[in-house]
């Protein structure tokens, strides 16, 4: 790895500067992590000490919950459904880049039953979104029935490592992998990069399920996808995989890959491809995200370059993030 | 063999020609649109000692240089309170015109172009890189970001971002690149022990003034105009970077210089106030834009250095400028840059480094202020040709001449005639 830059996602938004900031913990201004001056090696446009002194020293409010209504629900296959939630516009204007994820829970239960949940799409004030039943979480939001209400707390955004580089991207060509519930958070990805003038191609792997559940959205766009099952229970890639990829490597001049689904298949995507002279990897962002704010600390990430950090608001590229885990 | 020049003031744009005088390739990388930097706000030559040390620098080979910064001059030979001779450039001519002549030396100018780390190899650096990631690499480098800002500096230890001709906010702050080498920065302090001090003086627009106050300025480039007693503020000229001015008759009186804009000797004056007095009446400030309310922190990073402006500890870093200590002034600034670029080529070659001899008050000046660093008292201290402590040196020692005959005897009798004009490789 050459120089690393770490990155806020929430750096100059409503909610920055935050409780890290607060704690001294900020994860880019020097201040605010314990020094006496300036080293803005990782600034993004904006003063956070400024905002955080001039606006009385605390941090900015956490994110509230909205009060919301599931106006649709399908059952797309066995333990997956399509929610249909109601939002303020306010918040659907603020959940439109790729990435953006929302907290999710019903009326009734705790605060620590709050999912986090990609967005699929935004239409208007309507949120779309798939839901795997999994957990505690999931299982509580499986029971919620169309007409009720439903709490949606916003907006996040960090649901992608490495999103500069699809940000960056104009008139590129991109390979974007997605398997299963990864195919979710593909779509505004897609969305994006088809504005700019971005050649997309598709490759997913439907299991566990028995269909491609975004194929309304891929036909929308004209992208062109193939289906391949990804690995082997031993986490590698499959060999039809890995020469479909290569295949599209060199066929089509991929610039920019991007990888939605486990930790393993980015990782291995990634190292299959590294020699290949891929410009950029970007992933769906995997840390197990509970408040979304940097408090909780469940998201952490540890690893040699970042040591412990929050993996609510750390922008990194996957590799970065992936690479040189920490048991200790 | 490749010299990379980190920050393209007027520390920079010497060390960038005299690394180019010696026969390098040379790449000069500044985060604004700008070269210069402060360079384009100040406008102050030749007043006091910085008469000689200019000379001195001629006769080293840098009469090219002054002869732009002479070309450009819109006042000669002007007296003001404590300060004689001096000579004002026109600060909105000077830049396009250097940019030009270091584009003809064959320098290669990156402007918007953000130095934020390096790659080590043991003690040396290997390359720099910018903010978009981009690696260059080089074999040596100057560093030259100056001491100044950033905002959060500015705001800790100043009245926050006033909206300097740095800009900040819109190129991105300078980061220490010595720090990021691995060495820790040395700071300025002011009488109480604060870290840094205000920048020393603010501009209005010409157009802003009085009709009177414009043929008075444009005629005798200086004018001086009377506080109201309620209005003063003495205090304030302990907070100033530029001892040279912190005399009391800066702080009885607005002392107005013509350097294209019109330059006011404080570091900063309430609008309103500066408003009641006679020909103010629609005073405005273009640098800082809030000069109203303070000016730029300095000397918050100043890098450990050699009589050769060889940061210490590591192999191929030079600095410059304030970078290089407590300096106050653009003539500083070429005097330490100049001598940094000439250093950088020389120990490229494999050659030791140049330290000039304390006989001329370029190298002494060098020399005194490192001494001085080294004290608490120094580093409360400030160090130009221009004024306080070191122009009573400079006096003391008899360095301090306007005779340039006898400046440039006293380098050639040193051999150092056209010194940065000798191609090394």
């Amino acid at each position: 790895m050459d120089i690393v830059f770490r990155d806020c996602i929430d750096s100059g938004s409503e909610y920055c500067p935050c409780k890290l900031a607060e704690a001294g913990k900020c994860l880019i201004c020097s201040h605010l992590s314990g020094k006496d001056f300036c080293d803005c090696k990782n600034w993004k446009g904006v003063c956070i000490y400024n905002e955080f002194i001039k606006g009385g020293s605390i941090a900015k409010p956490l994110r509230s919950w909205e009060n919301s209504i599931l106006i649709d629900k399908k059952e797309l296959d066995k333990n997956i459904y399509e929610f249909y939630i109601k939002i303020s516009k306010k918040l659907a204007k603020e959940l439109t880049m790729p990435g953006s994820f929302v907290l999710l829970r019903d009326k009734i239960s705790s605060v620590y039953l709050d999912a986090p949940i990609s967005v699929m799409e935004i239409e208007e004030d309507i949120l779309r979104v798939i839901i795997e039943i999994k957990g505690v979480k999931t299982i509580a939001l499986g029971e919620i029935k169309i007409g009720e209400e439903i709490l949606v707390r916003g907006p996040y955004w960090n649901g992608i490592l490495g999103i500069e580089n699809i940000k960056k991207a104009i008139g590129a060509k991109v390979l974007l992998i997605a398997r299963g519930i990864g195919e979710a958070p593909i779509i505004p990805i897609i969305k994006y990069l088809y504005d700019k003038g971005n050649t997309i191609e598709c490759i997913i792997d439907k299991s566990p399920y028995k269909d491609i559940f975004v194929k309304e959205f891929l036909e929308r766009y004209h992208i062109a996808y193939e289906e391949e099952k990804f690995m082997n229970n031993d986490g590698k890639l499959t060999k039809e995989f890995t020469s479909k990829i290569f295949n599209k490597i060199d066929d089509s001049g991929i610039e920019l890959i991007h990888t939605s689904g486990p930790d393993i298949l980015t990782y291995n995507v990634y190292k299959v491809c590294m020699d290949k002279g891929i410009k950029a990897f970007t992933s769906s962002n995997n840390a197990h995200i509970c408040c979304g704010e940097g408090i909780c600390g469940a998201c952490s990430v540890k690893n040699e370059e970042f040591k412990v950090e929050r993996g609510c608001k750390l922008q990194a590229s996957p590799i970065e993030i992936l690479e040189g885990r920490r048991l200790l | 063999m490749k010299v990379i020049i980190i920050g393209g003031g007027w520390a920079g744009c010497a060390a960038a020609i005299t690394a180019r005088y010696a026969g390098a390739e040379v790449e000069v990388y500044e985060k604004t649109d700008m070269l210069l930097g402060l360079g384009n706000v100040g406008g102050i030559m030749r007043n006091n000692g910085r008469y000689t040390a200019a000379e001195e620098l001629c006769a080293l080979g840098l009469e090219d240089i002054f002869n732009i910064t002479d070309s450009n001059t819109l006042h000669k030979n002007l007296n003001f309170p404590g300060h004689e001779h001096a000579w004002l450039y026109d600060v909105i001519k000077i830049e396009p015109e250097m940019k030009r002549y270091m584009k003809k030396l064959g320098i290669k100018i990156n402007l918007i172009a953000r130095v934020v780390d390096v790659k080590m190899k043991e003690k040396s650096i290997e390359g720099i890189y910018l903010s978009d990631g981009t690696f260059i690499t080089g074999d040596a480098f100057v560093e030259t970001t100056g001491s100044t800002g950033p905002m959060g500096n500015c705001l800790k230890y100043g009245k926050g971002c006033v909206m300097c001709i740095l800009r900040c906010p819109s190129f991105g702050p300078r980061v220490s690149i010595s720090n990021k080498a691995g060495v820790e920065d040395l700071q300025g302090e002011r009488e109480d022990g604060t870290p840094g001090a205000f920048s020393g003086s603010v501009e209005v627009s010409r157009e802003s003034l009085s009709e009177e106050l414009n043929e008075i300025l444009t005629r005798d480039g200086v004018a001086i105009i009377k506080i109201p007693e309620k209005d003063m503020d003495k205090g304030k000229l302990k907070l100033k970077v530029c001892q040279q001015y912190a005399l009391p008759e800066f702080a009885e009186n607005v002392i107005l210089l013509d350097t294209g804009h019109i330059k006011i000797m404080t570091p900063y004056y309430p609008l309103e106030k500066l408003r009641e007095l006679k020909g103010f009446e629609n005073a405005r400030y273009i640098d800082p834009y809030s000069g109203g309310k303070g000016n730029s922190i300095r000397y918050l990073s100043v890098a450990p250095r050699d009589n050769g402006m060889k940061v210490k500890g590591i192999d191929n870093l030079f600095c410059a400028g304030e970078k290089s200590g407590l300096f106050v002034g653009h003539t500083e600034a070429i005097a330490t840059g100049s001598l940094a670029g000439h250093n950088s080529v020389r120990i490229g070659a494999g050659k030791a480094p140049i330290i000039l001899p304390e006989e001329t008050a370029v190298g002494d000046l060098i020399k005194y202020t490192l001494e001085k660093m080294e004290t608490l008292e120094g580093r409360r201290n400030r160090y130009t040709f221009a004024g306080s402590d070191y122009f009573i040196r400079m006096k003391e020692r008899g360095l301090y001449t306007t005779n340039l005959g006898e400046i440039r005897e006293r380098i050639n009798k040193l051999h150092l005639t056209n010194l940065y004009k000798i191609k090394i490789i």
